[in-house]
């Protein structure tokens, strides 16, 4: 269906070697046209799947990876199956070379079997590889990570950590909502999720507006962008994303990095255990709460704790890895029952 | 029969363990298997062999007794012993691979030691982590540790020619005689004869040690004839 979609901003002549904070530290979507034009994947994948390929396996050590394998029903939509109870995909643990020779095998195949390696640490995986292809990103540390498959579509999900997808192979159509589209992209079960992160239950493909009405509105909020070879996109934190690769091999190379020092846990931990004790309370109990998580937590004014010597403010005053230390040491203990 | 399962704490939220030893809880056992980073403390109470399998591995064993289902240490009041093999301990837990292929543990739920109403609890009552359980986790983790530096130790045995099999003639108090083989033991003459590049080998990988524990350990078969004989004596 057509997207009533608003074009991303974009940016071209963007220095790889040094990747500007106004790109890292940006809280909109910005597609960073031809930053990777020179990586030599992105030159192979140039000349075709085979060169691409062959590219890859350079680096590669035979080390395992994890695999997505689909039916060719499924038309590389990687989601439930029909109940929710399970999934309509296989994960297994295979060996690269075997998942890009069966990439290869299918390449001229109208509707092949989906294949799809996500989420793959480079240096585990292709050691050697972020030498000749990668970004610099200043003082921040990214986990980068391949993703390589065939025709498949990823269900629209958030992640916590700040993201640079730079597509290396093929092409791929990046479809993004701000945060607060949360209601209107119909997020299916928390704690039940294809990859560890909860999906949108609406296949974009042929989106169900009598199950799913409010999505038109979220599509109203849309941005897309269609991504060549050596384009890459910044997708901010928690902005939900929905990613189709369109050709018969796509490679891309992520990396993901946090703003918040490495001791602050991730809040969807906050979330689901204030859904276990915080949402279930009698109404009033629960308007206190609430109230209490705006005084520390979502609105904290510094009059509201100056009553209190600022060396004895502990937790309220702010913390640093020691305090989260106390802390979570607290946290186990108490959780522990 | 085994019939292993994942452990978690939905499903086995009321799992206790009886942690008695005796023999209607599986302890009616001749060996247990053992690994060098435990010959410390096996070899202060049991004799330490070497089992073939049938594949021809060399497997170190902790002695209990000199028949299948004898075990000299199983008494009314228990385990006669303050040091039990951790593979001993470890029951009816073992380490199993996860959906990913990580380290889990799984529980045998068919071992006579699985209870609802006795022994430790695993899981707190709201699902935490019982103290029993953290200890069976870390032990599992040793001994996960412990059997994977094991093949590199046999190994080193087996190409010093260290390994050879020996017959025991036992002669119990009463005049009535055994004889036990099919074990293997150290070579002491062709450890004493080793060439000193050879030994200092073995010593730099911890070896040496392990295997003086192994020659140390046989002084107890003396302390397993007078088990013995002691209960043939009560038995008659």
């Amino acid at each position: 269906m057509p997207l009533p979609a608003e074009k991303i901003q974009e940016l071209s002549g963007v220095d790889p070697r040094a990747l500007p904070d106004s790109v890292l530290d940006s809280t909109r979507p910005l597609v960073l046209r031809g930053v990777a034009a020179h990586w030599p994947l992105v030159q192979a994948g140039l000349q075709g799947t085979r060169a691409a390929a062959d590219y890859l396996l350079k680096y590669y050590r035979q080390a395992t990876v994890g695999a997505f394998l689909g039916a060719p029903e499924i038309k590389g939509r990687f989601f439930y199956n029909q109940d929710l109870t399970g999934f309509n995909y296989r994960a297994v643990k295979v060996k690269l070379d075997t998942v890009l020779a069966e990439i290869l095998r299918f390449e001229h195949d109208p509707n092949p079997g989906a294949l799809y390696v996500g989420s793959t640490t480079i240096d585990t995986a292709l050691p050697g590889f972020r030498a000749e292809n990668d970004f610099d990103f200043g003082g921040r540390d990214p986990l980068a990570s391949i993703w390589i498959g065939n025709r498949t579509r990823i269900a629209a999900h958030h992640d916590l950590p700040d993201n640079v997808a730079c597509v290396a192979v093929g092409r791929r159509r990046f479809t993004l909502f701000p945060p607060e589209q949360l209601p209107n992209l119909y997020i299916g079960p928390l704690d039940f999720t294809p990859a560890g992160q909860a999906i949108s239950l609406v296949d974009f493909h042929a989106p169900d507006l009598a199950k799913f009405p409010r999505f038109e509105e979220a599509l109203r909020h849309s941005f897309v962008a269609e991504l060549g070879p050596g384009d890459a996109i910044f997708i901010p934190s928690l902005w939900w994303h929905h990613i189709e690769s369109l050709e018969p091999l796509n490679v891309l190379v992520n990396y993901w990095w946090r703003s918040a020092p490495a001791w602050m846990d991730t809040p969807m931990n906050t979330l689901f255990l204030a859904m276990m004790t915080v949402r279930d309370l009698p109404p009033e109990q629960r308007a206190a709460m609430k109230l209490m998580f705006d005084h520390y937590v979502f609105e904290p004014r510094p009059e509201d704790f100056a009553h209190i010597p600022p060396g004895a403010r502990r937790m309220i005053g702010g913390f640093d890895a020691d305090r989260a230390r106390e802390l979570r040491a607290f946290l186990l203990q108490r959780l522990n029952r | 029969m085994t019939q292993h399962a994942l452990l978690n704490n939905v499903h086995h939220k009321d799992l206790r363990i009886v942690t008695q030893r005796a023999a209607r809880y599986g302890d009616d056992i001749m060996a247990s298997p053992t690994f060098p980073a435990e010959f410390r403390n096996v070899q202060a109470h049991y004799p330490i062999v070497f089992h073939r399998t049938e594949q021809g591995e060399f497997v170190p064993l902790a002695l209990f007794g000199f028949r299948e289902k004898q075990n000299l240490f199983l008494g009314e009041s228990g385990w006669d012993a303050p040091y039990i093999p951790l593979m001993v301990e470890r029951v009816p837990f073992l380490i199993g691979r996860g959906p990913n292929s990580e380290q889990v543990i799984h529980v045998d739920l068919d071992s006579p030691r699985v209870s609802r109403t006795d022994g430790e609890r695993v899981f707190l009552e709201h699902g935490g982590n019982s103290e029993f359980l953290d200890r069976m986790s870390s032990m599992l983790a040793t001994i996960h540790q412990g059997l994977a530096a094991t093949n590199p130790f046999v190994a080193a045995l087996v190409e010093n020619e260290l390994l050879e099999s020996f017959a025991l003639d036992i002669q119990f108090r009463d005049g009535t005689q055994h004889r036990m083989t099919g074990f293997h033991t150290i070579r002491e003459e062709k450890l004493a004869n080793l060439a000193p590049e050879a030994l200092g080998k073995l010593h730099q990988k911890g070896y040496l040690q392990a295997i003086f524990m192994v020659i140390a350990s046989l002084a107890h078969f003396r302390d397993l004839i007078e088990r013995a004989s002691k209960l043939d004596a009560a038995a008659r």
